[in-house]
C-alpha cells in the first residue's frame, strides 16, 4: 500500500476543547477517502490541519513520506495539496476566470520587472493562466460565467468555482469539504460524476460530505470521527453495518438511521 | 485590450493634458494642477497598498516626508541631482517600509494600521528634533532647482511637465503590475487571505512588495515636492496630511485606478475654491468621506473589478456586476 498522506497521532486542542484527538490516518494514492462525522467532529479542523492553516498540537503530518507538519499552507500548496472550503472562500470581487488563475501562482514567476516591460516571461504566464484556466472552467462547466463576478453566482455554482480554482494549482490530493453543500440533487449527481472522473484521472481525494448518498457511492475507503477521535475506519459497506457509526449520528440525532 | 474608443480618449485626454499650461495662463491654476499631480501620486500610492492588499496603511504622509527630506538634505548638502534624487528618495522610503513591513504584516492587520500611525508621528518629530541633519523647526530652504541638460527647470510649466510625466510612469507602471500574475496576488490577498494561501500565494512576501511598491511612489513624491517648493519642513508632513491623502483615495474609490485620481483632484481643487475656509480642509475631507460612505460606499469611481473589463470583451456578461460597497476599510 502507498500512502500519498499519513498523519500520526495529529491532535489539535483549542484551549480545552479537543478538537481533533490522536488522529492516525492513511490515506492510499488514488482512492477517494470519505471522512464523516457528526457536526462539530473535528472534521474541518482536520483538513486545517492538513493544509497548515493550523498547527497540530501534537503529532506528525506526512504527504508522500515528507514531513509537513509545521509548513505554512503557501509551501503545502505547492507541495500538492488543494483544498475547498467548507464555508466558501472566492475570492468575491474577481471575475470568475480571475479566481482561477490565482490557482496558477506557483506555477508562474512574473516579476515586477516582467511586469513592468511586459517580457516574453509576462506573456507566457498570462497565456497559461488564461489559456489553462478557461479550460479548467470549460471542464466544469463554468466557460460562459467566465467574466462574471464570483460572489454574482449562485451558491452551488460558487463550490464548482471552487473545485475548479483548486484544481487550477494541479495538485496530487485534494480536499474537499462539504463540496454538495447547497446543491440540488441534480448538480449533486453531476458532483459525483465529477468527482469520480477526476479521481480516474489520478487525482487523490478526500471528502468530508453529510451527504451518505455521495460519500457511499464514491468513497473507497471512509473514517469516522466523533468527539475529534477516529472510532471507525473500513470500507462503505462495513461503515454501514458498524453499529457505533449509527449511534454517534443518532446520538447526534442528525442523520436518519436508513440513510446511513 | 483596450478599444478604440478607449484609446482615443486616453489620446485626447493625454494630448489636453499636455496643452493645459498654454491654455492657463494664470500661473496659481497652474500651480494647482501640479498640486494635483502630485496628490494624485500620493493617493494612487496609497491606494495601491489600502484597495489593492486590504492593509490599511494610515500613515503615508510618514514615507511622504522621509522622500523629501531624503532629496532636501542631498541636493543641499551633497549637490544630489534631481533626477537621481527622484529614484533614491523612493528607495529610502521603501527601506523603511520594509523595516515596518517585516516587524507588522504577519500579525493582524491592526498592528500595522496602529505602527504606521505611530510611524508617521515618529518620522515627523524626529525630523523636528533632529536639527543637526533636518534644521529642525526652520525647515530646510534652499532647495536648488532641478537641471536638465544645463538648463534650469524654473518655471511652473516645467513643473508641470515633469509631475505629468512622473504620474503617468506611476499609473502605467501601477496598471501594469496590477494586471499581472502579481497584481492578481494582491487582490486575492484583500478578498481572503486565507484561500489566497491555499492557493500558494505567499502573502507575507506580497504584501511586502506592494508595500515596498507603494510606499516608493510616496518617497518619489516627497522628493518632487521639496524641488517644487524649494523649501520644506516637519509642517507638510503632519497626520493631517496623512489623512487629507487617505481621504482622497476614500472619496475617490479604493480598489481602482481611476478612483484616486478622481479623488486627488477633486480634494486639491475643493478647498481652492472655498479658499476663505482653508483652515477647514479637514473638516471638508471628513464631510466628503461622511458624504461618500452615505451615497456611494465604493468612492466615486466605482468599486473594484480586476481585470474583467480588459482581459475578454468578447464573452458576453450576464449578470451586470452590482457589487455594492468595497470590502469595508476595517483594518
Ligand atoms: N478556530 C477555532 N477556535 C476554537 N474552536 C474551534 C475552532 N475551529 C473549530 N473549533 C471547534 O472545534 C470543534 C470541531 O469543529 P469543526 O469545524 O472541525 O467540526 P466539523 O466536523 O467540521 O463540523 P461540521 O460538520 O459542522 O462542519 C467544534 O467544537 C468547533 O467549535
Ligand atoms: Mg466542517
Amino acid at each position: 500500500m502507498t500512502a500519498i498522506l499519513q498523519t500520526a497521532n495529529l491532535s489539535k486542542s483549542f484551549g480545552g476543547l479537543h478538537a481533533v484527538e490522536a488522529v492516525n490516518l492513511e490515506v492510499e494514492r488514488g482512492h477517494i477517502h470519505g471522512i464523516i462525522g457528526p457536526n462539530g467532529a473535528g472534521k474541518t479542523t482536520l483538513f486545517n490541519l492538513l493544509t497548515g492553516t493550523y498547527t497540530p498540537s501534537r503529532g506528525e503530518i506526512y504527504f508522500n513520506g515528507l514531513s509537513i507538519t509545521r509548513l505554512s499552507p503557501e509551501r503545502i500548496a505547492r507541495l500538492g495539496i488543494a483544498r475547498t472550503f467548507q464555508n466558501i472562500k472566492l475570492f468575491k470581487y474577481m471575475s470568475v476566470l480571475d479566481n482561477v488563475k490565482i490557482g496558477f501562482h506557483t506555477q508562474t514567476e512574473t516579476s515586477f520587472w516582467d511586469a513592468f516591460f511586459h517580457t516574453s516571461r509576462f506573456h507566457r504566464d498570462e497565456r497559461i493562466a488564461a489559456q489553462k484556466g478557461f479550460e479548467i472552467l470549460t471542464r466544469v462547466g463554468l466557460a460562459k460565467h467566465a467574466d462574471d463576478l464570483a460572489s454574482n453566482l449562485p451558491y452551488g455554482t460558487q463550490r464548482k468555482l471552487e473545485i475548479a480554482r483548486a484544481l487550477a494549482t494541479q495538485p496530487q490530493l485534494l480536499l474537499l469539504d462539504e463540496p454538495a453543500a447547497g446543491m440540488n440533487p441534480a448538480e449533486t449527481a453531476e458532483l459525483i460524476d465529477f468527482i469520480r472522473k477526476l479521481n480516474q484521472e489520478g487525482l487523490t481525494i478526500i471528502i468530508i460530505e453529510h451527504d451518505m448518498k455521495l460519500i457511499m457511492n464514491l468513497c473507497h475507503r471512509i473514517t469516522v470521527i466523533h468527539h475529534g477521535e477516529k472510532i471507525f475506519e473500513g470500507t462503505p459497506v462495513e461503515v454501514q453495518n458498524h453499529p457505533g457509526v449509527i449511534e454517534a449520528y443518532l446520538g447526534k440525532g442528525r442523520l436518519n438511521p436508513s440513510a446511513v | 485590450m483596450a478599444s478604440f474608443k478607449q484609446k482615443l480618449v486616453y489620446f485626447l485626454s493625454a494630448i489636453a493634458l499636455l496643452m493645459f499650461p498654454w491654455f492657463i495662463q494664470n500661473d496659481y491654476w497652474l500651480r494647482v494642477a501640479i498640486m494635483i499631480g502630485l496628490y494624485i501620486i500620493l493617493a494612487s500610492s496609497l491606494n495601491l497598498i489600502n484597495g489593492y492588499t486590504g492593509q490599511f496603511n494610515i500613515g503615508h504622509a510618514g514615507f511622504y516626508c522621509i522622500g523629501a527630506y531624503t532629496a532636501a538634505i542631498l541636493a543641499t548638502r551633497y549637490h544630489f541631482s534631481f533626477w537621481l534624487l527622484l529614484p533614491l528618495s523612493g528607495i529610502v522610503a521603501a527601506l523603511f517600509s520594509i523595516l515596518i513591513g517585516l516587524a507588522t504584516l504577519r500579525l493582524k492587520g491592526i498592528y500595522f494600521s496602529m505602527t504606521t500611525l505611530g510611524f508617521s508621528e515618529i518620522i515627523r518629530l524626529t525630523v523636528l528634533n533632529w536639527a543637526s541633519l533636518t534644521r529642525g523647526p526652520m525647515g530646510i530652504p534652499g532647495i536648488p532647482l532641478p537641471e536638465l541638460f544645463g538648463f534650469h527647470l524654473a518655471s511652473n510649466r516645467h513643473f508641470y511637465y515633469i509631475v505629468l510625466a512622473l504620474t503617468g510612469i506611476m499609473l502605467f507602471l501601477s496598471k501594469r503590475v496590477i494586471s499581472s500574475r502579481i497584481g492578481r496576488a494582491w487582490i486575492a490577498i484583500r478578498e481572503d487571505e486565507d484561500a489566497a494561501r491555499a492557493m500558494g500565494v505567499e502573502t507575507f512576501r506580497y504584501k511586502l512588495y506592494n508595500l515596498i511598491f507603494g510606499t516608493f511612489w510616496a518617497g518619489v513624491a516627497g522628493c518632487f515636492y521639496a524641488f517644487f517648493t524649494s523649501f520644506i519642513s516637519a509642517d507638510s508632513f503632519t497626520l493631517d496630511e496623512g489623512f487629507s491623502i487617505l481621504a482622497m483615495v476614500l472619496v475617490g474609490g479604493q480598489g481602482n485606478l481611476i478612483g484616486p485620481v478622481i479623488g486627488a483632484a477633486s480634494l486639491t481643487i475643493l478647498p481652492e475654491i472655498f479658499r476663505n475656509m482653508a483652515q477647514l480642509r479637514l473638516v471638508i475631507f471628513g464631510a466628503a468621506i461622511l458624504i461618500m460612505i452615505y451615497l456611494r460606499p465604493q468612492g466615486l469611481a466605482g468599486s473594484s473589478i480586476l481585470s474583467q473589463k480588459y482581459h475578454y470583451p468578447k464573452i458576453q456578461r450576464h449578470s451586470p456586476p452590482k457589487h455594492q460597497g468595497q470590502q469595508e476599510v476595517s483594518p
